[in-house]
């Protein structure tokens, strides 16, 4: 098979400009593919790294909003301290529960200020939630107990206040009330919506209901579980714990909604599937035009060298040779042409996501869906001109000028 | 190399079959061989009208005849590129008339070589690959003994100076020597030369009838087409065909190419 493959190589080289032209369909089609795989990959990890960074195995549980309820109270039923003691005592999949309360505020220090978010949680929420400590000490439970008004502070906030002073230990003002500095957080940058991570405080809960915003109803309530698989189980606990707290009659709906970050990572990835297929197929697209150019090329060649063709067979090549001779150099012009958008569009994923900051992928079922395919346009396309130059008759082709 | 699975068996059928008792040395044996295009259409021709003839190992014969005599019909037929209509046609005592495409392409490449009227070189290749090409549809020909074969082939030729150049850088007489080593490299039975000189001027001609008749000095069998009487001199039979018929069909002594070329005046020299 190596003479089809010298002689293929021999016909193109012979056009270089119109081979490479010929090309060109395959080579974007190709390089348009293996882009957008790779491209779609490299995003979707950075999703998945960036949810991750929120905690892996959490379940929010909140209040479920229910339109159709009568009693303008029960639309809305707000959590309550004692449905985070319920889950607590009653869902032995949880590995932690925190409350979860927030509010924006002015933080003071000296003579610098900076607005931030304060949030109010139980000690346990900075393990659930992956946060780390970069100086100083967490709050504890008898802290929280005893409603000391001590924070710890995100990276964004010591920078603002702080400069490089160490902030440990210092006295800064929350709504101008005294709060002691006890520990600073590691970085952990900005999340998807580009909202900063940093820029916060932590507080007890109690302290914040009590001091801050005054209320004692719950908006949200974090459950982190022990593994990851029980993650539905959990929920069902949830679920049943907080019928029970809430006192709801057997086949009532639930008045609370339990979802996790693998939900809400499977639309990101649903989303992102989608627009990776669609543009895929407009690939194809261009994949298919290119081969249209192929078969259009191959039959303006055959057309060229009817004589070629006589002679061959005059000296003696079937019909199959001839049919060979003009596929292989088909294959030849879309496998080279895929080649090349192969090299392209990898390198093309590359840039994206070196520009984006995002993870590198190189994904080799794209490269060889992309090659596969792209070789058997060329032998769908190339087949019909290669059996035309095979069918000619000898006589005839030899006498053509 | 292309090989196809019948191709080892090639040789086989074409050895004498032994089932009629012809003479061993019949390269070609034509029987009432009729050719007729669009066949029942309005448009019917009838290229041959019946069409009986014999040659022998080692002949040269030339087939004589006007435009449409149907002498182009006959060469196809004997060339292997056609099929007659009706008749027998044997070659090396191998009934031929009715072998498909792909069997007579393997017959074309065994026992047949062509030489044509414009050379019919391949222009991007160069005379030694040009002179190999035939050698690329035989099966179990390595690269280096089909470079060995094409190489001797045109050392024979006289043009063991130009094995690298491609056509457009030789001259006529030069093109058409690559074509009959081109047409020797498989070492045929039967040279087929259609109007071998047709495109060359007297004395190149001259040169070209001269090898051939030395290759024929050497054994080949060689059909030499054409309508110029001159050239139908250098071989030894002559076949004259009219209106599809063969009309006469003479031995003859050949006149000498090389001896004819000594004759000529040196400003006859053209190209």
């Amino acid at each position: 098979m190596i003479a089809p493959l010298r002689l293929a190589f021999q016909a193109l080289m012979a056009n270089k400009l119109r081979s490479a032209l010929t090309m060109l369909g395959n080579i974007i089609g190709v390089m348009c593919v293996v882009a957008l795989v790779n491209i779609g990959i490299s995003g979707r990890e950075y999703i998945q790294g960036s949810l991750s960074s929120i905690g892996q195995n959490l379940v929010f549980v909140f209040p479920r909003y229910d339109p159709d309820a009568e009693d303008p109270a029960a639309k809305w039923r707000p959590l309550e301290m004692s449905d985070v003691d319920a889950i607590e005592r009653d869902c032995p999949s949880a590995s932690g529960v925190s409350p979860y309360a927030e509010t924006g505020t002015k933080i003071v220090f000296g003579n610098q200020h900076t607005q931030t978010v304060i949030k109010g949680v139980w000690p346990c929420y900075l393990e659930m939630c992956n946060w780390k400590l970069a100086q100083g000490t967490a709050f504890t439970e008898s802290d929280v107990n005893a409603g000391a008004k001590i924070c710890v502070i995100g990276k964004k906030v010591v920078d603002q206040l702080f400069g490089n002073l160490d902030p440990v230990g210092q006295i800064v003002r929350i709504d101008r009330q005294p709060f002691k500095v006890v520990g600073t957080l590691e970085a952990k940058g900005a999340f998807l919506t580009g909202q900063d991570q940093d820029n916060i405080v932590f507080a007890s809960i109690s302290v914040v209901q009590d001091r801050l915003t005054g209320l004692r109803k719950l908006g949200l309530i974090y459950v982190a579980a022990k593994e990851r698989e029980d993650m539905e189980k959990l929920k069902d606990e949830i679920q049943a714990a907080l019928r029970q707290s809430h006192h709801l009659a057997a086949g009532a709906k639930s008045d609370v909604e339990t979802k996790d970050l693998g939900q809400i990572a499977s639309v990101v990835d649903q989303v992102m599937l989608a627009a990776t297929a669609l543009l895929s197929a407009i690939a194809f697209i261009s994949l298919l035009v290119g081969g249209i150019g192929i078969m259009n090329i191959m039959l303006v060649s055959v057309t060229e060298r009817t004589r070629e063709i006589g002679l061959r067979m005059a000296v003696g090549a079937t019909d199959l040779n001839i049919l060979l001779q003009f596929l292989v150099e088909a294959v030849v012009l879309s496998a080279v042409g895929g080649a090349i958008g192969v090299v392209l569009g990898l390198g093309l994923s590359a840039g994206v996501s070196a520009y984006f900051k995002w993870p590198p992928s190189l994904s080799m079922i794209s490269i060889g869906v992309a090659v596969v395919f792209s070789a058997g346009v060329g032998v769908f396309f190339g087949l019909y001109p290669a059996w035309r130059a095979s069918r000619l008759d000898p006589i005839v082709a030899l006498r053509n000028e | 190399m292309i090989s196809t699975p019948t191709d080892r068996s090639m040789g086989a059928p074409l050895m004498p079959a032994g089932e009629t008792p012809a003479p061993r040395n019949t390269v070609i044996s034509a029987e009432n061989l009729v050719k007729t295009y669009g066949e029942g259409g309005p448009a019917s021709v009838r290229a041959l009208r019946g069409i009986s003839f014999q040659i022998q190992s080692g002949e040269s014969a030339a087939v004589m005849g006007a435009s449409g005599s149907g002498k182009s019909t006959l060469m196809n037929i004997v060339g292997c590129l056609d099929r007659p209509t009706t008749g027998t046609y044997r070659l090396n005592d191998i009934d031929v008339s009715h072998e498909s495409r792909r069997r007579l392409a393997h017959i074309r490449s065994a026992v047949l070589g062509f030489v044509f009227q414009s050379f019919q070189l391949l222009p991007r290749l160069t005379a030694l690959e040009n002179v190999e090409l035939p050698m690329q549809y035989l099966s179990g020909v390595s690269g280096h003994k089909r470079r060995t074969a094409a190489t001797e082939a045109l050392v024979s030729v006289g043009l063991a100076d130009k094995l690298k150049r491609r056509p457009t850088e030789l001259s006529g007489g030069q093109q058409q020597r690559v074509a009959i080593a081109r047409a020797l490299v498989n070492k045929p039975k039967v040279l087929l030369a259609d109007e071998p000189t047709g495109n060359l001027d007297t004395r190149t001609g001259l040169e070209v009838l001269a090898l051939l008749q030395q290759l024929h000095r050497g054994g080949l069998t060689i059909i030499l087409v054409t309508h110029e009487a001159d050239v139908a001199a250098c071989a030894s039979r002559r076949l004259i065909l009219r209106d599809g018929k063969l009309v006469s069909d003479t031995q003859q002594t050949p006149i000498d190419a090389a001896s004819e070329l000594k004759k000529l005046p040196v400003d006859a020299t053209i190209g």
